[in-house]
Order: C-alpha cells, then sequence, then structure tokens
C-alpha cells in the first residue's frame, strides 16, 4: 500500500492535494450545467366525437357534401404538438390537415368539416403527437351517398381594399359577408375579418400580397391587429395560385360550390398569399371551414395603393 | 668624462623631463591604455542575463555579450567610454560610463524590453521554434502586454489589432458564432484559417468551424498569427494563414487570480484562475498544474430589426449563459523534457431572439470537451513533439416559430475530431535545421433534426480521415544574414461513412425526399503543399523576405453530407466535392529603428482555384412558401487576391506604445463555371462577399502612474453582401456600409492584490448590421475588479 501511495504521489504533484478541495469544487459546478430533466414516455390521447353534428363511421355522404370530424386530444402528461389528417380515396392518400400545435393542459378540442369527393369510400385517418414524439390514431370511414350536394355561393363584386398606407380605403375583410371595414369600423368586428392586404417587395419582385390576421406579418403592416383577443386564419392556396390553375373564366362560371371546394387543395397552403397580381384566381378556406375563391380585378403596386377583389365563398 | 657626462645629462635630461611631463599630464591614459572594462547585460527586470547583446565601446568593434550576459572590452585609452547596446525586443542602451581604473566589477546594464514584440519567439510559422523577425513569413504576435491591456470581452475579439484581420462577431459576447479571417479570404468561412490550441487544431471537420466562446483571454499567455498559406506544415484549413492560441505556463509558487465583472444588458462574469509549479531540484523535475474557470450570463438585446420587430411578436432578448473550466498540468524533467495534458469544458447557452412556448426560446447550445496529451523532447539530436488530441461538441439548437401554424424542430450534431501530430527536428550541419513529421486525424459529424410539430427527422452524417507526411529545410547562409526555408507536404484524406436521409417525412420535409442518399460513396482525395521562403537581413535589425506557397482547404462534412436550407434557397449534399487550392506569392520587409520603432510591410497576390460556391443546378424547390433556387456547393470558380499590409509599432517615450496598421484586399471572382446552362447568374467579375476591403486600426498602451489607458481604433471597410454583388432583398443595398469604432480601458492595480478595471467597448455607439439587418450591440460598458493572491516561490 505504501508503495502504491508513494507512485500515486509521484505522479500527481503534491500541489494538487493541497488545493484539490478546490479543484473537487471546479468540478462539481461543471456536473451540474450538464444536468437534464427527464422525458415522458406517455402515448396522447385521442377521441372523435359523436354526436348528430359529426359524420358517423361508416355513415354515407353525398357528393359535396359536408365531412365533420370532431377531435378531443391531449398531450397525455406533456403538450400535444401535432395534428394530421388525411384522406384515403382511390388509393391516394392526400393530405388534409398538417398541423403543429402546442396544446397544454387543455389539449384540443376542434372540428374540421371537409367535402366528400367522387369516391365510393374514403378513409380518414386522423393522428396526433405529443412532444415526447408519441403518436396516437384514430380513423373512420365514409362512403359516398347518392345524390349531390353541392351548394350555392355567395357573390361579392366591387370589393376594394387599401394597402397598408392607403388612408382612403377600408383594409378588414370579412369574406363570408363581403364587408369591408376600416380602422375605426373594425372595432367590435375584430373576430369577424378573414382578409386584409399589404404590398411590399420579396424576391425583388413586387408583390401585392393578401393576408389574414393571424399570420404574424399581418401585425407589422396593420399594428392594431396585434391587440385584438381573436385573430382568424385563412389559408390560400398560393400553389394554385402561382400555377393559374384557375382561370378566370372558370371564377365567372361558377355557380355552385363545387369549383370552390375541389380547386382548393391542401398540400401546399399558407396565411399569406404573394404575388396577388391583376387577373389570379386564389382558392382559400377560412378558419370556419368555409372555400371560396378570389378573383384579383385590380392590384395596385406600392404602399398606397389598392387591391380591387371578387370572392365566390359558401354561405 | 664629466664634460661628457654633463652633457649626456643636458641632452636626455630634455628627453627624460619631455617624458616626465607627458607622464605628469596625462597620467590616466597612459595608465588606462592597458585598461579593460568588463561589463553584464540583463533584464530590467527579472534580472536574467541577455546572451548575445552587441556591445560597442566608442569606435571599438562590436562584441557579443556571452552565455552569462557578460563581456569584457580591452584596450581602453579613456576614463570614460560612449557605451553602446542593443539586442532585439529591448530598448537600445546607451550612456557614457566611467572605466575605473583598474576595477573588475562588472558594470551592469539593464535592457528593458519593448512591448513591442520583435525578439519574441515563435512556434506556428515552422513548427519549430524561431525568432519572429528569423522566420521568412509575416507573423504578428499579440504578447500577454497586449492581450493584458487590450479592450475585449472574447479571445477573437484581441485580434482587432492584427493588421488585415477580419473579425465577424455580429452580437458581441451574445454571438453563438464568430469567425476570424485575414488577408481577403471570405469573413464567414472560419475553415480557410487554421486556429490552433498550443499547437492542436480546433477547427471541426464539421464545418470548419471553431467555437470561439470556449477559449477565455485569461488563459493564454499570446496569439501568433501567421500570415499565408500555412499548408506545407499544417495542412487543411492553413490556406488562409493560421491563429495559434498559447496558453500560459505557470510559474513557481502558488498563485490566483479572481475576477469579477458587471456590464451592459446586465452582464456578468466571473473568473478564477489557479496555478502553481514546483521544483523538485534533486530530481531536476518541475510539476505544474493550473486551472482556469470562468463563466458569464447576459440578459442581453433585441437583435431583430424594427420592421422584424413588426411582423414577429415573438421577438425577445437574445441573452447568453456560459461556463468553461481548463485544467492543465504537467512536468518538465531533465534534459528538456516535457509531458502536458490539458482538459478544457465548455457549455453555454445562447439565446437567439424568439420565445414561443419553449421555456427559453429559440437558443443554441454548445457541450465541448477537448483533451490533449502532449510530449516534448530530445532523443539524440532530435527535438521531438508529439501531440495526441480529442475535441467533442453536442450541438443543440432549438428552433420555434409560428408562421400559419407552430413550428418547433430541435437540431443535435455530435461532432467529433482526434489526431495525432508529431514533429521532429534537428540541426544538420551548421546550415540546416531539418523537420519532418506525420499527421493522423479522424473528424466526424452525426447529426439529426427531430421535429417535434410533425414526425419528420433528418439525419447526416459523415466522416473524413486523414492523413500526411511533411519535410522542411530551414537553411542558413552568409552568417546567418540569409535564411531559406523549403518544405512539402502530402494530405491524403478519405471521406467515408456518407449519408443524407429522412425518415416519415411530412409538409415540413417533403421537398427534400428527392435528394436523400442513404449511402454515399467514399471519395479519395490527395494535396501536395509545397512552400519556399528566402529572407535576406542587411542589418541586424532589417529584413527582406520573399516567399511562395500553395495551400488548400478540404471540403467540409457539412457540404460533403448534408442538405438543407440556406438563405435564398436549398443547398444540396455534394459527396464528390473536392478541395479548394490557393497559390500564394508574398513579400515582405521590416526594419527597426535604433530608438525601437518598428516598421512592417507585406504585399501578396493569390490565386485560388476550384473554389468552393453555392452555383444554381437549374432546378426550384418550394418549401412551403413558393419556388426557391436549388444550390450545390462546388469547385466552380478562379478566385484573385491582392492586398498589402503595413504596421508601425513604437515607444516614444517609456511606458507608452503606440500601433497604427492598414490591410488592402482586392478579393474577386475571375471565372465562374455554370452547372447548368439554364443558370442565368454569372459571378466572373464579382468581388468576394464579407471581406472589408481598407481595414485599418490605431492604438496605444500608456502605463500612467495615476491610471493605466489602453484605447483602439478600428476602422472596417465596407463589405460586399451578395455573391452577385446587386441589392440585397433584406438590406435594400448592395455593400454593408463601413464603421469605425473606438474602444478605451482604464485600469489600475492596486495595494493588496486588487485591481479595477473599466471598459468601453464601441464607446461612441456605432450601429452595425448583418445580413438579416440585425444590429449589434452598440457601447458596451463593463466595470471590473480583480484580486490577486499567493506567492511565486
Amino acid at each position: 500500500m505504501a508503495v502504491h501511495k508513494d507512485i500515486f504521489c509521484t505522479l500527481i504533484p503534491p500541489a494538487f492535494f493541497r488545493h484539490g478541495r478546490l479543484i473537487i469544487l471546479l468540478f462539481s459546478i461543471m456536473i451540474l450545467f450538464s444536468c437534464e430533466k427527464d422525458e415522458t414516455d406517455a402515448d396522447p390521447f385521442l377521441q372523435l366525437k359523436t354526436g348528430v353534428a359529426y359524420t358517423p363511421p361508416g355513415g354515407s355522404v353525398p357528393l359535396g357534401g359536408v365531412i365533420r370530424i370532431g377531435v378531443l386530444a391531449s398531450g397525455g402528461g406533456v403538450p400535444l404538438t401535432y395534428l394530421r389528417i388525411q384522406k384515403i380515396s382511390g388509393g391516394d392518400t392526400s393530405l388534409q390537415i398538417d398541423r403543429g400545435l402546442y396544446a397544454e393542459n387543455a389539449g384540443l378540442d376542434e372540428d374540421f368539416v371537409f367535402s366528400k369527393d367522387t369516391a365510393q369510400t374514403e378513409t380518414w385517418l386522423i393522428t396526433v403527437m405529443n412532444a415526447g414524439r408519441k403518436e396516437t390514431s384514430a380513423g373512420l370511414v365514409i362512403h359516398r351517398g347518392s345524390g349531390s350536394a353541392w351548394g350555392p355561393v355567395n357573390h361579392y363584386q366591387g370589393i376594394v381594399l387599401g394597402l397598408q398606407s392607403n388612408t382612403v380605403s377600408p383594409h378588414y375583410l370579412d369574406a363570408r359577408k363581403g364587408l369591408a371595414y376600416t380602422n375605426t369600423t373594425v372595432a367590435g368586428h375584430e373576430a369577424e375579418i378573414d382578409i386584409v392586404g399589404y404590398f411590399y417587395f420579396t424576391s425583388g419582385k413586387p408583390s401585392p400580397t393578401l393576408t389574414c390576421p393571424a399570420y404574424p406579418a399581418a401585425g407589422g403592416y396593420y399594428p392594431q391587429i396585434a391587440s385584438w383577443t381573436s385573430k382568424r386564419m385563412t389559408l390560400y392556396d398560393y400553389y394554385s395560385t402561382d400555377n393559374d390553375l384557375v382561370s378566370a373564366a372558370a371564377f365567372d362560371a361558377a355557380v355552385s360550390d363545387s369549383l370552390l371546394v375541389n380547386a382548393y387543395n391542401p398540400r401546399l397552403v399558407s396565411g399569406n398569399c404573394k404575388f396577388c397580381y391583376t387577373g389570379k384566381v386564389i382558392p382559400f378556406k377560412t378558419q370556419d371551414n368555409k372555400y371560396g375563391l378570389i378573383k384579383v380585378v385590380h392590384a395596385g403596386e406600392n404602399e398606397s395603393g389598392t387591391i380591387e377583389i371578387e370572392i365566390k365563398v359558401q354561405p | 668624462m664629466f664634460t661628457s657626462l654633463k652633457t649626456w645629462h643636458t641632452h636626455h635630461a630634455c628627453l627624460i623631463g619631455l617624458l616626465l611631463l607627458i607622464l605628469n599630464i596625462l597620467p590616466g591614459q597612459a595608465l588606462r591604455a592597458q585598461s579593460c572594462f568588463n561589463g553584464l547585460v540583463i533584464h530590467a527586470t527579472g534580472g536574467e542575463s541577455i546572451q548575445g547583446a552587441y556591445v560597442k565601446a566608442g569606435n571599438m568593434e562590436v562584441i557579443l555579450s556571452g552565455k552569462a550576459g557578460d563581456f569584457r572590452i580591452c584596450g581602453i585609452h579613456t576614463d570614460s567610454i560612449l557605451l553602446e547596446v542593443t539586442h532585439l525586443g529591448f530598448v537600445p542602451f546607451k550612456a557614457r560610463v566611467r572605466v575605473a581604473a583598474g576595477s573588475e566589477k562588472p558594470f551592469v546594464v539593464r535592457m528593458t524590453a519593448l512591448s513591442i514584440p520583435i525578439g519574441e519567439v515563435v512556434i506556428s510559422a515552422t513548427r519549430t521554434e524561431t525568432k519572429i523577425l528569423e522566420t521568412p513569413v509575416r507573423v504578428n504576435l499579440i504578447t500577454s502586454k497586449t492581450l493584458q491591456g487590450q479592450v475585449s470581452q472574447k479571445v477573437d475579439e484581441v485580434l482587432q489589432v492584427v493588421p488585415g484581420i477580419n473579425i465577424n462577431r455580429p452580437f458581441g459576447p451574445l454571438s453563438s458564432k464568430a469567425t476570424v479571417t485575414m488577408r481577403g479570404v471570405n469573413g464567414k468561412e472560419q475553415g480557410r484559417v487554421l486556429v490552433l490550441m498550443d499547437g492542436i487544431p480546433v477547427n471541426k471537420s464539421d464545418g470548419g468551424t471553431v467555437d470561439w466562446n470556449m477559449f477565455d483571454r485569461e488563459g493564454l499567455d499570446r496569439i501568433e498569427v501567421t500570415k499565408g498559406a500555412g499548408s506545407s506544415v499544417y495542412g487543411g484549413n492553413a490556406m488562409g494563414g493560421i491563429i495559434n492560441m498559447i496558453s500560459k505556463s505557470p510559474e513557481k509558487g502558488f498563485s490566483g487570480k479572481a475576477t469579477v465583472e458587471y456590464g451592459t444588458y446586465n452582464t456578468l462574469g466571473a473568473r478564477l484562475n489557479l496555478s502553481d509549479a514546483v521544483e523538485k531540484e534533486a530530481q531536476g523535475k518541475l510539476l505544474y498544474w493550473s486551472a482556469l474557470l470562468f463563466g458569464g450570463k447576459s440578459d442581453g438585446y433585441i437583435t431583430q430589426s424594427a420592421y422584424d420587430q413588426l411582423v414577429n411578436p415573438y421577438i425577445t432578448k437574445s441573452n447568453m449563459q456560459e461556463a468553461g473550466l481548463v485544467l492543465k498540468g504537467g512536468c518538465r524533467l531533465k534534459g528538456g523534457q516535457q509531458i502536458e495534458a490539458r482538459l478544457n469544458v465548455f457549455d453555454d447557452r445562447r439565446g437567439t431572439g424568439e420565445k414561443v412556448y419553449q421555456p427559453e426560446g429559440n437558443t443554441t447550445d454548445h457541450d465541448s470537451q477537448a483533451l490533449s496529451l502532449n510530449y516534448k523532447g530530445m532523443a539524440g539530436p532530435w527535438d521531438i513533439r508529439s501531440d495526441l488530441f480529442f475535441q467533442q461538441e453536442h450541438y443543440k439548437k432549438v428552433n420555434e416559430y409560428i408562421k400559419d401554424d407552430y413550428t418547433w424542430y430541435e437540431v443535435l450534431s455530435v461532432r467529433q475530431d482526434a489526431g495525432w501530430m508529431n514533429s521532429f527536428s534537428r540541426k544538420a550541419g551548421k546550415r540546416h535545421r531539418i523537420t519532418a513529421g506525420f499527421d493522423l486525424k479522424t473528424g466526424s459529424v452525426d447529426a439529426a433534426d427531430t421535429y417535434y410539430t410533425s414526425s419528420d427527422i433528418v439525419y447526416n452524417k459523415g466522416r473524413m480521415n486523414t492523413g500526411a507526411l511533411f519535410v522542411q529545410d530551414e537553411m542558413l547562409f552568409f552568417r546567418e544574414k540569409m535564411r531559406l526555408v523549403a518544405g512539402i507536404r502530402y494530405d491524403h484524406a478519405v471521406f467515408t461513412d456518407g449519408s443524407f436521409r429522412i425518415e416519415r417525412p411530412t409538409r415540413e420535409t417533403d421537398f427534400m425526399k428527392s435528394y436523400q442518399v442513404p449511402d454515399m460513396p467514399v471519395q479519395n482525395w490527395n494535396a501536395l503543399s509545397p512552400r519556399i521562403s528566402l529572407q535576406v537581413s542587411p542589418a541586424v535589425n532589417s529584413r527582406i523576405y520573399l516567399l511562395y506557397s500553395r495551400g488548400f482547404r478540404a471540403a467540409v462534412l457539412d457540404d460533403l453530407c448534408r442538405s438543407g436550407r440556406v438563405k435564398g434557397g436549398f443547398k444540396i449534399a455534394n459527396p464528390a466535392l473536392k478541395p479548394e487550392y490557393m497559390h500564394n506569392i508574398e513579400a515582405g520587409a521590416d526594419r527597426t529603428l535604433d530608438n525601437g520603432t518598428a516598421l512592417s510591410f507585406s504585399v501578396y497576390h493569390s490565386r485560388g482555384n476550384d473554389f468552393h460556391y453555392y452555383v444554381s443546378n437549374g432546378q426550384t424547390i418550394d418549401m412551403g412558401f413558393g419556388d426557391r433556387p436549388v444550390f450545390v456547393r462546388s469547385n466552380i470558380s478562379d478566385i484573385r487576391i491582392s492586398g498589402a499590409e503595413a504596421e508601425i509599432r513604437m515607444e516614444p517615450v517609456p511606458r507608452l506604445s503606440l500601433f497604427v496598421n492598414y490591410g488592402y484586399n482586392d478579393a474577386v471572382i475571375l471565372s465562374y463555371h455554370k452547372l447548368t446552362v439554364t443558370d442565368t447568374i454569372d459571378l466572373s467579375g464579382k468581388n468576394l462577399t464579407d471581406v472589408p476591403m481598407h481595414v485599418a486600426s490605431a492604438g496605444g498602451n500608456w502605463m500612467w502612474h495615476i491610471v493605466n489607458i489602453s484605447f483602439t481604433v478600428r476602422y472596417n471597410g465596407s463589405m460586399w453582401i451578395n455573391d452577385q454583388n446587386i441589392m440585397d432583398d433584406i438590406l435594400l443595398r448592395s455593400q454593408y456600409p463601413d464603421y469605425t469604432t473606438f474602444d478605451l480601458r482604464l485600469w489600475k492595480n492596486l495595494p493588496g492584490g486588487l485591481g479595477m478595471s473599466l471598459m468601453a467597448q464601441n464607446l461612441f455607439d456605432v450601429k452595425y448590421y448583418d445580413s438579416k439587418d440585425a444590429v449589434g450591440p452598440g457601447r458596451m460598458l463593463t466595470a471590473q475588479i480583480t484580486y490577486q493572491f499567493g506567492k511565486r516561490k
């Protein structure tokens, strides 16, 4: 033992022992920084709502008819962070909802509305994921009923919205009613606003842009939106817009909501639609699941200009 | 006879009388014809003898002081002499000295070291110890004195006093990333400049990056900056130069220094530096250790532009907390042998200015460890140096934001580098010093971007193994007035284990699916890096040098095996990316005047080929917000860099040192090879981005009895923002504007080991911006108290 001790002392400088406690203290401080908390392994909870308001599993819905799916979910001890709704029909899988979220204790309680397509049978797959990356899924099969349930559209013309520095025209649009409000008259109607417009340069190009109160950039151009307690999200199919998939003629000819529903592809959508030039047709869906089309009659290309649009939207 | 005697007496009496008269009038001179004058040349502080000092007495021949600093001048005929003693790195001594007849007691010449480091020894230029002006390469040295007085929070900021240096640390101490480049190399590519810590490379193989935050100034003795391509001794990364941080060597006796500081943005810092060295005389051993613990935190500030703050309600302050520990221990044995071990541990978390739901919002986190073992010794005529090292960084980035919905993903990247570096050096005859060696290195990255708001996980990994041999000959001619250094290095590297794949992609990463390469092919490449440099010293305090070198920079793992978003688009991995090369020619001159003023000048011209650039492959991709171009990092351009540097350092009066320097860089793309005919961009004739054409700095240190003062004025010229040199979408201009900053430090050592300091960085609160229009920290004030304790044995 004495031999070991001598070797040890020879190898380790004696000074180390004099100041060993100090060195151990230094190590302890470093170790404290490396502590991390554990994460849960629990699965999230998911339940599809039932009742007369909701499409039952195995139910029949006619072409163009409403499919309503109610989702109740929670994270199982950690926040719920992801919701995905897929439709599988005719061998194809299409993504209908693909949303990140952060729902803590209250969880998620939300209804989703879709439209029945031409497939005889559709399988709807609903998946939720929590912050531990655990997933739970539920599904329902829906059959095509007889007949057609395409509905009417509300058509609003001659809507002129002022861009962000315009002081004459109204800025805020309730798309379902076709009503536009100014900075003053919007008071009391904030929770009804679906569409606002602004102009800026992006990627070196001028961009008359349509957005919505819930999209973060809107608050930059309309500071008073930041104080609204309710901000609605409208999703624009910018891919269809950029690629002119819907013509102005088709828009003009639409008398039922079939074009409104079929033109909207949820794969590439956003609450912000850039490059809304004169002549563009923009499919959109409002927060309360109403499908619509916007035709840009004229788009100004400066901050003080206006954008004139025509809207066809489900009632 | 009597008459003859009288006649003889009369005749010779005159002669005798004349002789006596002469002897009476000039008694001293007659005696001093036989006098010798003894002297001793020593350091004014410390008292160490100085060997090799030039000693001149009047018009007598110059002699050199001996090993003990002694000298002896004989044949002195006067009772005083004008004694002149000069030596590189010291204030010249000149005084009329009385010569005491018959005295053997030596006259002591105390030489004061210049703060100008013209006699210091450097190692990174040649991997051997040579004096700074005896190496035919431009080396700038930041001494411990400069480190002490310099106004800076971080180590890289100290380098702003080096001519031609370009520092990119946009948010001051809050920056997660900082880069230091030089001589026209792009200011965001750390991988083109090799950074060493005590000779161990710290650039990561993943991105060539260096975490400058893990090094603390308190632990450093000096920093060597070697300009021009250093690949002939250090291989890749050294294409654009070498920065070598040298840590302090503990002195005998236990000592410590504690520091606390507080400053702008509620920034707190603390350091504890301990060291001890014990000499075992009987065994001829010196055992030593040191420990440095440092840490800090800051509430930070909002870096984003006013527009970003308007459009993003989740913006918050970018903040910081960090801690580091450096432990070093070693043993010096007889015969010049030394074994040393070093451990560096660092952990930080820096907020990047956005918070939605996560407890600390968006953060970057570095959890790093670096371990090295070093041996220096001799085996016969050979000087041997061998270094083993291992470093690991766990880099974690939390990213959350809300646009259309909530997105939260975390990057975890494990970056490892390890190696074994060896050099063997010996004198061969009187005129040659041969150095040869081999280096082995392996670096890897294993990373995953894990999404928590979707099912995606994106993986990338890869490994680079490198082996190298080098040889160098340092030759002396014409009584050391001419020096020739010739060397060459061969590197062979293998890229292996490369992989890029995505698990369960959703809309978040769906667009990347077609770019997966789960099993990348193995790639090999070789590089030959010669260097030849010639130096002529027409006088003891002057030199002229000419240099040619070839450097290379291997592709980093991030370019070889990772696809992902970049500014303006999407980049895809390119496992076939070859190294880039640069030929460099340089000429320079140095002269130290009699009053110690040091003048230096360099001019250089570099031609790079196969330079790495992002180039469009003609495709576009929609990442969720419209089509964007797809880029590939490719060997597509030839570049030219021309430049010059000049510096003056002086000590006009004792205790006052001043410097001024200027650097000019013109970096242009000469030719640009498109990947596809549909690429409409042509970068030929465009300037490299993030390279200021003009940089200048001036400053000084005044050790005044009331308070010590340090100041630095730094001018940073304008820089191009994007590759095409056109107006940037975000900044609405084509160049970052030039700016000038002024830093000031006042400090004083008080009795009892206490010290106080007040530091002002960017005193006039000049605002400068990065490519996202984020703003720098502006003026930062820091007050500091230090306490030194312990004693020297």
